[in-house]
């Protein structure tokens, strides 16, 4: 496994109103269940996922169905710092690390591939 | 003699946007300097099935695949314009290509 490639799955989209988050997240639980070096990083609204009803969402279902798989599969949920806006990640049900700009770019900076939702 | 370099591309907008032009013209340019190019669409990527410039480079050699889940989701009948796979071969294109780069 350390020979694969590291992907990052960064998403920016607002799962309010876009089904992108609920099908990045899908992609993610495939890669990183295929054995891959998976890393998600959540920018804006899309870190509402880790703390609101999937119900509120875009394709709430699929996040309902995925996201607690994903929990088990990765070691944290990296969520860029301005994006918790009050949120306290104690308050979530997922293991979430707040990242600065700067720490997101040296994330980046490991990867190998990135796919951006 | 060297081992040809390989493209992957996942695409995620439809045939209409201005990323999917982006996507396929680079997979075209990729194809004429003899790189081999495997192109995965997923999400609102699979509508692109219908988009006669990516059949057209299907037959120049790039390989193509689309999310089975992605087009029963949509209505899109799973035909032999692509080879319909899940999640397994997307892994594959991203750990078996030189160079990998997504759209949506």
């Amino acid at each position: 496994m350390a020979d694969q490639p590291r992907t990052i799955v960064l998403i920016q989209s607002n799962p309010f109103e876009s089904h992108h988050p609920a099908e990045a997240l899908r992609i993610a639980l495939g890669l990183v269940s295929g054995e891959n070096q998976v890393e998600v990083i959540l920018f804006g609204k899309a870190a509402s996922v880790l703390f609101e009803d999937p119900e509120n969402f875009k394709d709430g279902e699929i996040l309902e169905k995925f996201l607690p798989s994903l929990k088990d599969w990765l070691k944290t949920f990296y969520v860029e710092r301005s994006a918790l806006d009050g949120l306290q990640p104690a308050d979530s049900n997922y293991s979430i690390t707040a990242v600065s700009l700067d720490e997101v770019a040296d994330l980046m900076a490991k990867a190998d591939r990135f796919i951006i939702f | 003699m060297s081992e040809k370099q390989k493209l992957g591309i996942l695409l995620a907008a439809p045939a209409t946007s201005q990323s999917s032009k982006t996507a396929l013209r680079l997979a075209e340019t990729a194809l004429t300097k003899k790189v081999d190019v495997y192109l995965y669409l997923i999400d609102d990527g699979v509508y692109n099935l219908d988009n006669q410039q990516l059949l057209d480079l299907k037959k120049q050699g790039m390989k193509l695949f689309a999310c089975a889940y992605g087009a029963q989701q949509r209505g899109i009948p799973m035909t032999d314009k692509a080879t319909f796979s899940g999640l397994v071969v997307l892994s594959d294109i991203i750990n078996g290509c030189d160079r990998f780069i997504s759209f949506n």
